[in-house]
């Protein structure tokens, strides 16, 4: 136990900047470009909608990019993975780290934009776009969270086996895209154009996404049952082929 | 018992040639262990095998009886891997030193701010915005301070300019009165020749030569000689003629490292016979 605190300090002390950073991001993301870009572009311009998603995803992309350069810097990193720490425990550690890192970030990405939505709406100087801002902000805080979980998962200290490596990314992204659609495959949603329902509520379903809880009603159908089980065997798949890839390594060179 | 093992090991790299094939060798602890070889024969990879940050594709790396590829914690802390090139994270020495000496139980504090004055070590600077000699320099002084017993340096004069070659060559020296080991990978022979005292040649086809400073000096001479007495590799000087021979003798001579890792060039199957060495 005191090897994985040593280790989580060690962690976090070495990555406190990356993780400022991906935080500066999300807020810019978040809160910042939505103000920004209304103010500039207007509030029924649809070429600003388009500027704003494009951009909103380039920052996304930069933020991912800079998650996985910091994990694989120290997944291939010797001086790291010669550290007495067990596999075990870098597993253990990294697998709950990742989740909470992924939850708050989740969280905090969710609430910023839900104060950006409420101060266009007390402002009175934007005309929302229905729901769309909030459908957006959840894919794009999914995709951070998915990619950041794969890049730590799968390349992170350890993770040096190509095949699992491979079918961990493969797990990854299938998760990724299940957790994309999860709003229409929930019942949140009936499409993917308007992701919540109505204003009123929407502080209730960021509260429900926090806690990562299906919604407060039976799984309907077949349909949606399946989809349940596929999801939660692709988070199994992802775990296991992650663990893997940290028992199972060879070089990459 | 306490020994690093590769037992008939084979490793190749993805998109690269075989490196080692039924590869077999031991290392004692107690000894400084130099390991010689072109570029491209293993020094590294033989490194790598022994910290674990590689596993074979056959045969097995033990440290100590335990599979070094499993990196489990107890073992890990037995040794200390420096690579040729490294990055380190984004905090002061003393930063780095406080999150990552806690790993190392034998860590020394005192030690550590020896060693530090003694390779003057920058420690007011983070440690990703050193140039790699003054991140060297940190890193060994960090290295010899968590006293592991086992030291695999690569290629670690790399970089060092000449008063740090030569601060690195006291604390090798004092380490290994201490009770470690090391195992120095280099090319750069006439920067270790006096601190090893046991050699080991590679060549592409395994083990040239494996053997102490003692064991080559009864077998060799090394100094002035002539045509007829067939030098393993000869050079000519101011003096004369200089070269490695068979020494038939009961004479010891000083070891020319130098002049020893040219002749596994020039006369790789005769010394091989010689010591006795198996090929792969």
């Amino acid at each position: 136990m005191n090897t994985i605190i040593a280790y989580a300090r060690k962690h976090y002390k070495e990555m406190r900047r990356n993780y400022l950073s991906t935080f500066a991001g999300l807020f810019l993301i978040a809160f910042c470009l939505p103000l920004a870009f209304r103010a500039m572009l207007g509030t029924t311009s649809e070429f600003g909608d388009e500027v704003l998603l494009c951009l909103a995803w380039a920052s996304v992309l930069i933020l991912t990019a800079n998650a996985f350069r910091e994990w694989c810097t120290e997944g291939y990193d010797s001086l790291c993975l010669t550290l007495p720490v067990s596999i075990n425990s870098r597993f253990l550690f990294q697998a709950v780290s990742s989740l909470v890192l992924s939850m708050v970030a989740t969280q905090f990405f969710f609430w910023l934009s839900y104060f950006a939505w409420e101060l266009f709406a007390d402002f009175n100087c934007m005309v929302l776009i229905g729901d769309e801002p909030i459908n957006i902000m959840y894919r794009l805080a999914i995709t951070q969270v998915a990619i950041h979980s794969i890049c730590c998962l799968c390349f992170a200290r350890g993770g040096r086996s190509r095949t699992t490596s491979w079918v961990g990314l493969v797990a990854g992204f299938a998760l990724f895209f299940f957790l994309l659609n999860l709003p229409e495959a929930a019942g949140w949603v009936s499409d993917s154009s308007s992701a919540f329902p109505n204003v009123e509520n929407r502080m209730e379903i960021v509260g429900e996404h926090w806690q990562l809880s299906l919604p407060n009603r039976p799984l309907g159908s077949l349909t949606e049952f399946v989809q349940f089980l596929s999801g939660v065997s692709i988070v199994g798949a992802f775990y296991v082929s992650a663990w893997l890839s940290l028992r199972e390594r060879e070089s990459l060179k | 018992m306490k020994m690093i093992s590769f037992n008939q090991i084979g490793f190749r790299y993805r998109l690269g040639s075989q490196v080692f094939r039924d590869f077999s060798m031991t290392l004692s602890p107690g000894h400084v262990y130099g390991v010689l070889g072109e570029n491209g024969v293993g020094k590294s990879t033989l490194m790598k095998l022994a910290s674990g940050v590689l596993i074979p594709t056959a045969g097995s790396v033990t440290i100590d009886g335990r599979e070094a590829s499993l990196r489990e914690e107890a073992t890990m802390a037995k040794i200390i891997y420096l690579p040729e090139e490294f990055s380190l994270p984004a905090l002061t020495l003393d930063e780095f030193r406080k999150v990552t000496a806690p790993f190392y139980p034998s860590f020394s504090d005192e030690s550590f701010e020896e060693y530090c004055r003694v390779l003057d070590v920058v420690r007011d600077r983070r440690l990703d915005k050193l140039s790699m000699g003054q991140r060297k320099r940190a890193y060994l002084a960090f290295a010899f301070a968590c006293r592991a017993e086992w030291l695999l340096l690569d290629e670690p004069t790399n970089g060092l300019d000449v008063a740090a070659k030569e601060a690195f060559r006291r604390l090798v020296a004092r380490y290994v009165d201490e009770g470690q080991s090391i195992i120095i990978s280099t090319h750069s022979v006439r920067e270790i020749d006096s601190l090893i005292d046991h050699l080991i040649i590679l060549d592409r086809k395994g083990i040239v030569l494996d053997a102490s400073i003692g064991e080559i000096g009864s077998r060799l001479r090394f100094g002035r000689c002539s045509a007829e007495e067939e030098p393993l590799y000869s050079e000519s000087t101011l003096a004369g003629t200089s070269g490695v021979m068979v020494n038939t003798t009961d004479e010891e001579s000083p070891v020319d490292i130098e002049m020893l890792f040219m002749s596994s060039l020039r006369s790789t199957e005769r010394l091989r016979r010689l010591f006795n060495t198996k090929t792969e």
